[in-house]
């Protein structure tokens, strides 16, 4: 029976396509888990090993990268990056969140004309080329200051303007989703049952919406706190952010040196984000 | 101040602005006055700006100074200089391709993500995540430890013997460099708009299907890709558009070899033709504003879906 026999033999061929297919999908999927994390596990490998270059294979073990950076700290201008950028990153992430939380409230309750367009310009930001952010900013800041007759320096607030800017589109999208999520109604009940409408957005409305805010917080600070393009347009002489800073140091210092900060900002961002997470669960959010 | 003075204060601003939200929060007034301070900072820092940078974009740039007058001069150097055309296509040519192998990577990594669920699916959403809450100059620096001559890549390919030192492939301080490197920022980019997407995919069709006899490529081009399109275009937008923009990954990771924000900053930085780098911004400018317009159809396409 020649038929069968064909259609046994293609039926084995398709399971061996299939089992085929399905090795490679799963290879895939490593192979690309492992594209994603291997270049933050490999600074963190050479903070660790003894040689000043990132030699591979690592040489031995040591601490030795870690324990001589508070005395090159200052030197290398680190320190104060690293204020400046923290204030600005949580100034960004307050500005930003408050401003969403706002447009995100008028945008899901109520119906604007045109709510498409209104929705597209309010999150074009996310789109927008940072790079040209920055310049564009920097010349209307020049331009404004030659109509009002005055030299407007760079300082932190120029910075911040940037920073509001291009990270806006976040904190309205997750206070956005957070606020479909839940149900007008409760905010009624609370005042029927005699709080007023301030108590009722405070006590009722804000707690609910909680894991949005904070996730849009987040979003913005990750944002601004690693933010390069912009900065480098709008910073001024004594604002020099972190992301500046660890760009000249990716030329001009020992590859270990480097790897060892890297590592305790990587360090510093995730325990951030692990600790937003374990407190307001903004993972949904995200 | 007392305590029951705080209290009475806290009462009347309660009072106050009770009665403020009561008057104002069913009227027109109320709807512009929520959205009007967002909609002013966009205005404010992003439309402005644009205009300032397209009206410098024509002024005449002759001995070292910005002149009186406009032209199109920096729009004619920038599209038929060969340098300058090179670089366009150049930086073109690396977006599509970032873009190409991202949606490769990205499309498989969300489909598992939502599909095997549990440890596996948690495992991808942080190995996805992860990257992008990290610096892009320490991303670099990481590529730079795998990618240089004597790196991860190169030191284990002649450890097994599959390359010598003398013909070890470059991978770093060229185009291939930026474009694993552009790859590896923008792939989240890409893997989160199809996954919130294909969370609303009930994965009975792809069952049903199977059952009526298709083969998994069917159910990929004939089902999975269609539904999921609105994420899938919302990713390719996203990450065409942002590589395109990407300064500081090509820029660490290219070497002598150049794309257009390059070009932008180091014209701004290093000489004071602003004009130039404003024409060459606003082909960027261009650019994304297609992608906006397009974007804002994909937007009313996944109305309800609660993607990007």
């Amino acid at each position: 029976m020649a038929t069968s026999d064909d259609s046994a033999r293609s039926i084995r061929f398709d399971q061996l396509v299939s089992r085929a297919g399905s090795i490679g999908y799963r290879a895939l999927i490593w192979a690309t888990i492992v594209f994603l994390l291997s270049p933050l596990v490999v600074v963190v490998i050479i903070s660790f090993q003894e040689s000043a270059y990132a030699t591979w294979p690592p040489q031995g073990f040591t601490l030795e990268h870690y324990t001589a950076l508070p005395n090159q700290l200052g030197f290398l201008g680190v320190e104060e990056a690293l204020f400046v950028s923290v204030e600005l990153a949580v100034a960004t992430g307050i500005v930003s969140t408050v401003l969403g939380a706002l447009a995100a409230f008028a945008i899901v309750r109520y119906d604007f004309k045109y709510q498409t367009t209104l929705e597209t310009i309010l999150i074009s930001p996310l789109i927008y080329p940072w790079i040209v952010v920055g310049l564009s900013l920097l010349l209307f800041i020049n331009r404004v200051g030659d109509i009002l007759g005055l030299t407007i320096e760079l300082n932190f607030w120029t910075l911040l303007l940037g920073h509001v800017m291009f990270t806006l589109p976040y904190p309205i999208r997750t206070i956005g989703a957070s606020l479909q999520n839940y149900d007008d109604s409760l905010e009624e009940a609370a005042q029927n049952l005699g709080a007023t409408e301030l108590e009722s957005y405070l006590r009722v409305t804000v707690p609910l919406i909680q894991p949005g805010l904070m996730s849009g917080f987040v979003f913005a600070f990750i944002l601004s706190f690693n933010q390069y393009i912009v900065s480098l347009f709008l910073s001024g002489p004594e604002t020099t952010t972190m992301p500046l800073v660890l760009f000249s140091l990716f030329y001009n210092t020992a590859p270990a040196t480097l790897a060892a900060i890297a590592t305790l900002l990587m360090a510093g961002v995730l325990s951030v984000i692990f600790v937003m997470e374990y407190l307001f669960g903004i993972s949904d959010f995200m | 101040m007392t305590r029951q003075e705080s209290e009475t204060t806290f009462g009347r601003v309660n009072e106050r602005l009770s009665s403020v939200l009561r008057k104002y929060s069913d009227t027109q007034f109320g709807k512009y006055a929520l959205i009007g301070p967002t909609l002013f900072v966009v205005a404010v820092l992003m439309i402005f700006p644009t205009i300032i940078l397209l009206s410098y974009s024509f002024n005449p740039y002759d001995q070292g100074a910005i002149q009186a007058g406009s032209t199109l001069a920096h729009y004619v150097r920038a599209f038929t200089t060969t340098l300058y055309q090179d670089t366009l296509v150049r930086t073109i040519k690396i977006a599509v391709i970032v873009t190409i192998i991202d949606f490769v990577l990205g499309f498989p990594l969300a489909y598992a993500a939502v599909r095997k669920g549990g440890w596996m699916g948690k495992l991808i959403v942080i190995a996805t995540l992860a990257p992008l809450t990290i610096d892009l100059v320490v991303r670099s620096f990481g590529w730079f430890i795998l990618l240089n001559g004597t790196g991860v890549i190169n030191s284990t390919l002649m450890e097994l013997g599959l390359v010598t030192r003398g013909n070890a492939p470059q991978l770093l301080f060229n185009e291939t460099g930026i474009i694993i490197g552009l790859s590896h920022v923008m792939l989240p980019f890409m893997v989160f708009p199809i996954i919130n997407v294909m969370h609303t995919i009930p994965h009975d069709l792809e069952e049903a299907a199977q059952n009526l006899g298709a083969n998994r490529l069917t159910v990929f081009t004939r089902i999975l890709v269609p539904l999921a399109l609105p994420g899938i275009s919302a990713g390719i937008l996203i990450t065409f558009v942002v590589s395109l923009a990407s300064y500081v990954t090509p820029a660490l990771l290219g070497g002598g070899v150049r794309v257009i924000p390059v070009v932008i900053t180091e014209t701004f930085t290093s000489t004071s033709n602003w004009p130039f780098a404003s024409a060459l911004s606003m082909i960027l400018v261009g650019v994304a504003l297609l992608v906006i317009i397009a974007y804002q159809r994909v937007l009313k396409e996944m109305e309800g879906v609660g993607g990007v």
